[in-house]
């Protein structure tokens, strides 16, 4: 009995141990990724905590066949876009817009990246609001494929689709946002 | 105009080019393992009893309680010294006509 238990415990560091070198090499990863959706430090922070909890929960559930970090990937997509609808619900139910029936549309806040090179932060800023108002699948593998640099077939991979829809979501998606920054230049540019 | 703005446009897209990776904020894995032996993401409730519990907001709410059972019990108090008064002078009152009663049934005879 008590061998069967130092077994089990045994299993358990090798879990702790695995489950620790995962979060030591897939952090940024999983970071940037939840920040480059959700575009605030605090909630990318929560929402990488809250992906290594899951990875945590569904490692024995792992089946290898996808790429682990395509796994990770997956899960860090769906858990950021939850977080989002769930603030966005926040916001929509606020008791001020309900009384004063404003705008549904949600506030695109300014956001800098860390990781955006000092002289381009401007532009980049400008970029990001433009890519808040994609559609969700088109901001998701642009996202992927920008900032995390994926390739298609990678992007492909983590949102479970075929190769021509992923390259067919990065030139839609490219092609919004170039519509999206004219109309904004058009109108703030002096 | 219009190629002034086409380079800007430009310039916002390629503005992703030479992004390096952002870093989450150092002991993220002491934080993690922390979060799971409290049992996951903390609820809006466990938020509230959180609030509740620290001693800047624990301790003037139970001085708040006091104070409001020192305020009920002193005047429950001065409404029962004014019960006593009002008893007490009714039995006078009682006296006075059972006095009365047989002062009359003293006088009958």
């Amino acid at each position: 009995m008590k061998g069967q238990q130092t077994g089990i415990d045994s299993i358990e560091q090798n879990n702790k141990l695995s489950f620790a070198a995962i979060v030591q090499t897939r952090q940024r990863m999983v970071y940037n990724t939840a920040l480059g959706i959700v575009q605030n430090e605090g909630d990318a922070e929560d929402i990488t905590q809250e992906v290594f909890l899951k990875v945590y929960e569904k490692l024995d559930s792992f089946r290898h066949e996808a790429n682990l970090s395509t796994w990770i990937y997956r899960i860090t997509v769906t858990t950021s876009l939850d977080f989002e609808k769930q603030k966005k619900r926040q916001k929509r139910g606020g008791l001020l817009k309900r009384v004063f029936g404003a705008d549904d549309a949600v506030e695109v806040p300014h956001f800098e990246h860390p990781g955006v090179v000092l002289d381009k932060k401007e532009d980049a800023a400008i970029l990001f609001k433009a890519i808040n108002k994609l559609p969700e699948n088109q901001r998701i593998a642009f996202l992927l494929h920008r900032t995390e640099g994926l390739t298609n077939n990678e992007v492909a991979k983590v949102l479970k689709i075929s190769l021509q829809a992923a390259e067919s979501l990065q030139v839609r998606a490219k092609a919004n946002l170039k519509n999206l920054l004219q109309e904004y230049y058009k109108k703030h540019y002096k | 105009m219009n190629d002034k703005i086409n380079f800007k446009v430009n310039a916002a897209l390629e503005s992703l080019d030479g992004m390096s990776q952002a870093e989450p904020k150092p002991f993220l894995l002491t934080r993690i393992l922390a979060l799971q032996k409290r049992g996951g993401r903390v609820t809006a409730w466990q938020r509230i009893a959180e609030y509740i519990k620290r001693p800047v907001v624990a301790i003037p709410a139970v001085l708040f309680l006091l104070g409001l059972n020192i305020a009920v019990f002193s005047m429950k108090n001065i409404s029962f010294k004014d019960n006593t008064t009002a008893k007490s002078a009714q039995g006078k009152y009682d006296f006075a006509i059972n006095a009365d009663g047989i002062y009359d049934s003293e006088n009958q005879e």
